[in-house]
């Protein structure tokens, strides 16, 4: 996360209070993930003097029907640091799966849905379509992917032939 | 040179690019909302997630292109998605026909698909920044609707007598749309002139072609395509349709489809033009 930057204008506000607080706001799609985890904060600034903070994500999904709510989430939650809040949308530096953080990808396999592979700069669909899917239930690699759309933008459907589960695959973007 | 948002596109530039970017925005956003219907009532379950799963992303896709539209023109996207008479919609006749049968979504969709991954390739070098940063966030997602798109040409095409004959008889009914896929865009010299459209539609469309050709001849599908002689050293046309095509979308020129789907998608606004949801 390297990419990230955090400007404060005096050390009053700390960034780390907000990195805290929006540990706390959970994406309104996989509630065991916060929005910090899924990495799509791209910036925050704080001004302390008009007691103002601007938050600025990046969707994970383009069609994502979450984002709005996601934005009044994290508008509300801050409300209670500073006194104005903002939370501006980029597609700068799109979101991919890579971004997601370790935590994440533990409490994924956690709730039943198999993490994304890294995909790094290679193409996306072998990543999906010509390797084993690790089933999050028994950790079996003997799977098949059923359905590359799932209940939601960013999942797709596989079976686990050994535990004979269905599950969800966070899907490499 | 580079435009980094809409407030440096000069006036004279701002009516041909909003044009461009309706064009691209109303493609999706039409296309989407048509197989939007398929929720529900798709041919089995696995499609019918799938269907709703890429018309969201199409809509979502026609959002970011129709924010980029109402920052140039300072109005909001919802109204730019709207608010707007038949004639001022840009997309091409081929994504505003009805959705019809199964085979006949399936042939318009690779039509699209492999035409739309052609088109965002070629626009990733245009000057206006904001649109380069969309496509790149599309692309990715575009990925899986071309695999699905794919799959089921593929599968149609090789499969019963009886998907083999609606696929055809699809893809012969789609044609002359299809070939007004790549019809040029409105002040198109004055978007190449300026960068913002990187490749003239029609070297586009000969892209296009010969990525489809071969597959059109290994399925044995109709194609209404002759193979011109690579001429001398240039990359001049080699492909020459047969057929007409049917263009006019990008001049405003809509379908009796079209129109009853704007009747249908624009009523509420309509009704109550300060609504918000």
């Amino acid at each position: 996360m390297s990419e990230i930057i955090a400007h404060t204008s005096d050390g009053s506000l700390s960034e780390q209070q907000i990195w805290d607080a929006l540990q706390t706001v959970p994406d309104p799609e996989l509630p065991a993930i916060s929005v910090v985890d899924m990495g799509i904060i791209r910036r925050i600034d704080i001004d302390v003097v008009s007691s103002s903070i601007r938050i600025v994500i990046t969707p994970t999904f383009s069609g994502c029907p979450a984002l709005s709510q996601i934005q009044a989430s994290i508008t509300e939650r801050l409300l209670s640091l500073a006194s104005h809040v903002e939370v501006a949308v980029t597609m700068q530096q799109p979101w991919t799966s890579d971004m997601l953080s370790e935590s994440a990808r533990q409490k994924l396999n956690k709730v039943g849905i198999a993490p994304p592979p890294h995909v790094g700069r290679g193409p996306l669909l072998p990543m999906l379509t010509q390797q084993a899917l690790t089933c999050p239930h028994c950790g079996s690699r003997q799977t098949v992917l059923e359905n590359p759309f799932g209940p939601t933008p960013c999942r797709a459907i596989a079976y686990c032939q050994q535990c004979h589960q269905p599950f969800e695959q966070f899907k490499p973007i | 040179m580079e435009f980094t948002d809409a407030s440096m596109v000069p006036p004279d530039l701002q009516q041909p690019l909003s044009n461009f970017l309706l064009s691209l925005a109303d493609d999706e956003f039409i296309l989407g909302y048509w197989d939007s219907e398929w929720t529900g009532v798709a041919p089995m379950l696995e499609e019918d997630v799938a269907c709703s799963s890429i018309a969201q992303d199409e809509i979502g896709h026609a959002r970011l292109f129709y924010q980029e539209v109402a920052a140039l023109t300072g109005s909001v996207p919802d109204q730019v998605a709207y608010n707007r008479t038949l004639t001022e919609y840009r997309q091409v006749q081929l994504v505003e026909r009805r959705r019809g049968n199964w085979a006949f979504t399936c042939a318009r969709r690779f039509f699209y698909e492999t035409a739309d991954q052609v088109r965002l390739a070629s626009l990733t070098t245009s000057t206006y920044l904001p649109l380069v940063e969309a496509i790149g966030k599309i692309q990715r997602e575009e990925v899986y609707h071309q695999m699905h798109s794919s799959v089921w040409l593929n599968r149609l095409a090789t499969g019963t007598p009886t998907a083999y004959q609606m696929l055809t008889e699809a893809l012969q009914q789609l044609w002359p749309d299809a070939l007004g896929l790549f019809e040029p865009f409105q002040n198109e010299d004055i978007l190449l002139a300026a960068g913002i459209l990187p490749v003239p539609s029609a070297t586009l469309e000969q892209r296009w072609l010969s990525s489809i050709v071969p597959v059109f001849e290994r399925l044995q599908l109709p194609l209404p395509i002759t193979k011109g002689a690579s001429s001398e050293e240039s990359s001049a046309a080699v492909y020459h349709p047969t057929i007409a095509a049917q263009l006019g979308g990008r001049q405003g020129q809509h379908s009796a489809d079209f129109a009853d789907l704007w009747d249908q998608m624009t009523m509420v606004s309509r009704m109550d033009p300060q609504a918000s949801w």
